[in-house]
């Protein structure tokens, strides 16, 4: 039987993840067997493990197939959701590359490198940044160079530059340039304000400059630069100073003062909670999506029912607060991540196959959708026919919180654009949703013309 | 997070002189250091090898310095102490 191999797994020689029986597996090759010897021998995935920097495994026999002649078969821990780096808001970004260089620090201490600094080898467990890629070492080589510079420049330094010093929405460049944004492109995007930064001057103006004079295989160095041990902690540590130096305050946009300006009464806040808390219960789910999230009020609801949540939402600022407070108050539950739900995470990379849709990660067990349909109706000019089913595709239990064309806020939205909505009202909302679900419960939220819908999807 | 920081052999203090010192020799080098070309085949690599090998070699001198330098303070303050406590 051959393994059912992952097709985001193919750049390393070292080894590749597979399932079987529905197991994630980690294929160790035996080309890699020194470096992985001195990993679990030498202490250093000993220290990862007690310092939560690097996901566990335990190693486990496979005589199966194309298993054999393996150096090892490792299962590691499960993770409750994949993120990528282009749904992460300027914090979580910032961790997981201080949580890259820790790494590093600690491997130099025990005579082993990062032969690979990719942002998409950090997932989120449990609130914090961990390194998934238990094959990311190797035995430092005295005088060897940090041979992912570039790439933590790339994938981690330069977006966070972009993000902190140009726009918050920058991070969405990482979606388009899955090898991480170009130093040659941060650097003219950074323009001038690269000369008031010297983390931006050197590690991606300068940077970029020296690829562009050797990037001609003709012009190669004559021989191997060598890098004392002394100047590559030299070169962590400036990178380390970097990335902990820089700063963005999220404030100012609509949804991050969401939550001081929605305008429900407290007793139409209160009786939504208690609604939309019955209903979780009810639904006894492992895994939500909120999708609009805001900064995760009621996220905090369904993680509060023992479920794992993701709270999505487009706006970085109210992510990037969602994320603070899960950072502040240790919350473990929630993984805030930034996504317009109307031009969701698509699949990338090669063949499409190498990063998973929006979908491809689902379902979730319940999908909120609070004060959101509004957005998407009036605001993308989608109907509700089409909402309906994208909701059924995401989430097998549908809490969602219809918004009359009088509310406020939709009237809000329509201010200043022609009602072209003829069919939005109630009786087309249910009408839609019912092609898909079937409702369990519809509770009018009193001091409001809303109204909150429980369903579940045909089909489970 | 309750992390172990990182970059403790850096002093805490950024002190500004010793940024733009690290700025100018790090741009001094790549100039004088690096020959133009002409592209070709692209080699993705080298340039950042380059790059910083140069880099790391004023950043670890830089870094040898200050710890040279903290000894000879430590050295200097200990000496005063003690004539002090006579």
């Amino acid at each position: 039987m051959s393994l059912e191999r992952v097709p985001s797994s193919f750049r390393d020689p070292s080894g590749f993840l597979f399932r079987h029986d529905g197991v994630l597996h980690r294929f160790v090759a035996s080309s890699y067997a020194t470096h992985y010897d001195a990993l679990m021998q030498g202490g250093l995935y000993h220290e990862l493990i007690v310092a939560k920097l690097l996901v566990p495994h335990e190693e486990t026999a496979l005589e199966d197939g194309d298993a054999r002649g393996a150096h090892r078969i490792i299962v590691p821990e499960p993770l409750p959701f994949v993120s990528y780096p282009y749904e992460w808001c300027f914090s979580e970004l910032k961790a997981a590359a201080l949580c890259t260089l820790e790494i590093q620090m600690r491997a130099l201490a025990q005579g082993m490198i990062l032969k690979d600094a990719s942002a998409y080898n950090i997932q989120f467990s449990r609130g914090q940044p961990i390194l998934i890629d238990t094959l990311s070492f190797e035995v430092y080589r005295e005088g060897a160079p940090w041979i992912a510079y570039r790439q933590f420049c790339e994938h981690f330094l330069a977006p966070l530059l972009l993000m902190a010093r140009v726009h918050a929405d920058a991070g969405r460049l990482l979606r388009e340039y899955l090898d991480g944004v170009p130093l040659e492109v941060a650097a003219q995007v950074l323009g001038g304000r690269a000369l008031l930064s010297p983390a931006a001057l050197i590690h991606v103006r300068l940077h970029a400059r020296s690829i562009r004079r050797y990037a001609d295989t003709a012009a190669a160095w004559p021989r191997a630069p060598r890098m004392s041990r002394n100047g590559l902690t030299a070169l962590i540590d400036s990178l380390a100073s970097a990335v902990r130096g820089l700063e963005w305050r999220p404030a100012g946009t609509p949804w991050a003062d969401y939550e001081r300006t929605h305008g429900y009464t407290p007793e139409t806040l209160e009786a939504k909670r208690a609604l939309v808390r019955d209903r979780i219960l009810a639904a006894r789910p492992h895994t939500v999506w909120d999708l609009g999230a805001n900064t995760g009020e009621f996220s905090r609801l369904a993680a509060s029912a023992g479920a794992e949540v993701i709270a999505w939402d487009a706006d970085p600022a109210a992510v990037e607060l969602n994320y603070r407070r899960v950072v502040g108050e240790r919350e473990t539950a929630i993984l805030p991540l930034v996504m317009d739900l109307a031009n969701p995470s698509p699949p990338l990379g090669w063949d499409l196959r190498e990063r998973m849709s929006l979908p491809e990660r689902g379902p979730a067990d319940v999908v909120l959708a609070l004060a959101l349909v509004h957005h998407l109706a009036i605001g993308h000019n989608l109907t509700f026919d089409l909402i309906a089913e994208g909701f059924a595709r995401l989430g097998k239990t549908l809490i969602v919180e219809y918004v009359p064309k009088d509310d406020p806020q939709a009237q809000r939205l329509l201010r200043s654009r022609e009602d072209i909505f003829t069919r939005y009202d109630r009786e087309t909302f249910e009408e839609a949703f019912r092609r898909f679900s079937r409702v369990t419960a519809c509770d009018a939220l009193p001091g409001s013309g809303r109204v909150l819908y429980a369903m579940e999807r045909h089909g489970g | 997070m309750s992390r172990p920081t990182i970059g403790k052999t850096v002093a805490p203090r950024r002190l500004t002189i010793v940024r733009i010192v690290r700025v100018l020799v790090v741009l001094g080098a790549i100039s004088l250091g690096a020959p133009q070309a002409a592209h070709a085949y692209i080699d993705p690599l080298s340039g950042s090898i380059v790059f910083q090998a140069l880099l790391a070699g004023v950043l670890g001198a830089l870094l040898t310095i200050r710890r040279w330098w903290a000894t000879v303070f430590r050295f200097v303050r200990a000496l005063f102490t003690r004539v002090a406590g006579r």
